[in-house]
């Protein structure tokens, strides 16, 4: 199978598929080039994304933890 | 002179596959291509080689000698200047690769990934070393790749644009190895970033290898895929039955990484074999496998290279291509076997220094291969690197010495001095293990002495010095070894009743060794070898009911032991229950098919039960396997004389023995 070939008869997802990688060096060129041509930007940081509701509950819990260990009363609690 | 059987062949190495895990996959159709791939050829066991090290194995793969032989000991070797480092070199390889005996016939290979193949040699055809697809530890970081890395230089830039990086990947590609990933604090928890980088690796050796299968001309394509061997050591502890060490957040996270890992290798091979066609001759093989279930280490010492306890002692071999059979099994094969068997498909012969065989019961007509003394004399250009190029590391690492002594050159700092030493015995200590594991301890014991005297803190030396001596029928000097060892390590005595037990017997002392055993026993983490042992002494002690026993338990440890089946059968046939003794021996043979002892005791069983024929069978096998067995020529003379009529086959075993057997033992006697 060409590259031409996969890029004229498949729908290739900008952020690839495992299948795309097994095609071996057509489908590494075909991802690439679609890559290009749509703009995408690769996240240089996770590789999965938390969804809007699953990052708002982690930010919770994130400040919720923070507050504990800053919270005055708590330290001074400790303290005694 | 041999029939060329294959117009090209394709050499797919896939370190540390196992059948286990294979299997299981094709039973549950989640590896489709492969399950296809069995049906339409043959498959079979690949026993490894000790030390099961993959730059070793896999060198062993590529020439057909062991490695006292081709010259790669171990994973790292001192550098040029001798005050550091380095992985394994292709330099340093002493004897032809399958590729370089191609060329002087006039054949094109490909070489992509093989491990040791850095720098690339220069042979005709394309050649990508394995230090190609190596990424930095830092994902998000780009590696330049290093300058000798491709054959021919031109190919250079596609070969770069041609890799892939862990930065690139996203979520399409690694929900299907961590469906859950959603939950993982990807701050924290830096497994993903493992997964990323093993299947980035992948890719860019597989990315390379369809290149150059589609864009060159070839008579020999060899890749090499280090992701199943990498998968199983990050994530093989998460792999169902979980084990009791690990968190249940964390097996029910990271429970999917090998099986993927196996799936994505299936969907590879897939593309491979599309772009190769119908007529290429295509061998998948493993230089190990890789224990998946209860038998899983569960812990590992800090030793150099103790992941390998990991490995299990079979890879896998499966073949598929005109003549060769279709859906069969295969028995008896060695990773040795694998140059001369792809020699043999080429039409090529085989060279006498090379102690594997061609595994040609795999053709539907099989022939008797042809030979030659060796390939290493045959001259001219055969593609490797330059004499001035190539170097015996360890040589340069003594010529470094002596220029430092004459204050040519300066010493290297003390730390880094220690390095180099350190890695100089291990590499030692692993030629040692290949001379004891070709039966040749003569030669491993002062290499043993040496480093167990330079580096007695080192317990392994001094138990592998114990194990020499014990194959050269020296227990005294073995006991003497043991009480150091106990010495200097008093925490660890208990490890060392296995041994004393084996010096005891080989002193004939079989109460004293029982004593060990049974103490051992208490305290071992390896049950299986320790119960394995009890068992063979309770057999050698006619304590049937006891041996009976502990192969039972060793059966129910590792179902595929042929040594417990073995055992078992052997009991069974003292104790006369010759149908349960036949059983356990088909069993054995089933398992381990080059097993002389085992199809001679099987003939035993097939006498009492009269099965005459199957019986016939049984011993001719044994002598096939081992022609000095003189107790199987002997059965074969008495079967053919009394039951068959058959006067003229007889007096053949008999000639047999005269003149083959006969000599030999008196020989050994006058020794």
């Amino acid at each position: 199978m060409s590259e031409k070939k996969i890029l004229k008869h498949f729908d290739i997802p900008v952020e690839g598929s495992l299948g795309l990688l097994a095609l071996g060096a057509v489908g590494i060129f075909a991802w690439k080039k679609k890559r290009k041509e749509a703009g995408y930007v690769i996240p240089h940081n996770n590789f999965i994304k938390k969804k809007p509701d699953e990052l708002k509950a982690q930010a919770k819990k994130k400040a919720e933890k923070t507050k504990k260990k800053t919270d005055p009363a708590k330290k001074e609690d400790k303290r005694k | 002179m041999s029939k060329r059987k294959a117009k090209k062949v394709l050499l797919i190495g896939w370190d540390a596959a196992d059948w286990k895990v294979i299997n299981k996959l094709i039973d549950e159709g989640k590896m489709p291509t492969m399950s296809a791939f069995v049906n339409e050829g043959v498959m079979g066991n690949l026993a490894t080689l000790d030390p099961p090290l993959s730059p070793m194995l896999w060198t062993t793969i590529a020439t057909g000698k062991r490695a006292d032989e081709h010259g790669i000991m171990g994973f790292i070797q001192p550098n040029k200047e001798g005050d550091g480092v380095t992985p394994v070199l292709s330099t340093s390889r002493k004897v032809k690769a399958l590729w370089n005996i191609l060329m002087q016939e006039g054949m094109r290979s490909n070489v992509v990934g093989w491990w040791p193949s850095h720098p690339a040699e220069p042979i005709n055809g394309i050649y990508v070393s394995n230090f190609y697809h190596k990424l930095s530890n830092r994902i998000n970081f780009i590696k330049p790749m290093a300058e000798a890395t491709v054959h021919p230089k031109e190919l250079h830039k596609i070969m770069g644009e041609l890799r892939v990086f862990p930065w690139e990947l996203t979520e399409a590609h690694l929900l299907p190895f961590v469906p859950d990933a959603v939950k993982i604090d990807q701050e924290k928890d830096h497994r993903l970033n493992s997964i990323a980088k093993i299947i980035a690796e992948t890719a860019t050796i597989h990315s390379a290898a369809t290149y150059v299968i589609e864009n060159s001309e070839w008579d020999l394509m060899a890749v090499y895929y280090d992701g199943i061997d990498h998968f199983g050591h990050g994530f093989m502890n998460y792999h169902p039955p979980k084990m009791d060490k690990i968190k249940q957040e964390d097996f029910d996270l990271y429970k999917g990484v090998v099986e993927a890992g196996y799936r994505f290798h299936d969907m590879m091979l897939e593309r491979l074999l599309e772009l190769a066609g119908e007529d290429t001759t295509v061998i998948i093989c493993s230089d190990h496998g890789f224990h998946s279930d209860h038998l899983r280490p569960k812990r590992l010492s800090k030793a150099p290279a103790a992941p390998a306890a990991q490995h299990r002692p079979y890879g896998i071999f499966a073949a598929k291509g005109p003549h060769i059979k279709k859906d069969e099994i295969v028995f008896g094969s060695t990773l040795l076997d694998i140059t001369p068997t792809i020699l043999d498909l080429f039409g090529l012969p085989i060279g006498k220094d090379m102690p594997g065989k061609p595994i040609i019961q795999m053709y539907e007509k099989p022939e008797a291969p042809d030979y030659i003394e060796s390939w290493e004399e045959v001259p001219g250009d055969c593609g490797m690197h330059s004499e001035e190029q190539r170097s015996d590391p360890w040589a340069d690492k003594e010529a470094m010495e002596q220029l430092i002594a004459l204050g040519y050159i300066e010493a290297p700092g003390e730390d880094k001095k220690k390095h180099v030493d350190k890695t100089a015995r291990e590499s030692k200590f692993y030629l040692a293990r290949v001379y004891l594991d070709s039966n040749r301890p003569e030669k491993a014991l002062d290499i043993l002495e040496t480093i167990y005297k330079e580096a007695p803190e080192q317990a392994r030396y001094g138990q592998y010095l114990i194990k020499c001596y014990l194959e050269l029928n020296r227990p005294d000097d073995g006991m003497r070894i043991l009480e150091e060892l106990r010495k200097a390590f008093p925490k660890s005595v208990s490890q060392t009743y296995l041994l004393e037990a084996r010096l005891w017997l080989k002193k004939g002392e079989t109460d004293q060794a029982q004593t060990y055993l049974e103490k051992a026993k208490n305290v071992a983490e390896d049950n299986f070898t320790v119960t394995l042992e009890l068992g063979n002494i309770y057999l050698m002690k006619k304590m049937y009911t006891k041996a009976e026993t502990c192969y039972l338990e060793c059966i129910d440890i590792n179902p595929s032991s042929p040594m417990s089946h073995f055992g078992l059968g052997r009991t069974y046939l003292k104790l006369k229950k010759n149908i349960n003794a036949a059983e356990q021996l088909i069993a054995a043979v089933s398992l381990k098919y080059y097993f002389p002892a085992a199809h001679y005791f099987l003939g035993e069983a097939l006498l009492r039960l009269k099965y005459h024929d199957r019986a016939l069978e049984a011993y001719q096998v044994a002598v096939q396997q081992a022609p000095g067995m003189e107790k199987a020529h002997l059965r074969l003379i008495k079967l053919f004389k009394d039951v068959f009529d058959k006067p003229e086959k007889a007096k053949e075993h008999q000639v047999f023995i005269d003149e083959k057997i006969k000599p030999v033992k008196e020989k050994r006697t006058k020794q």
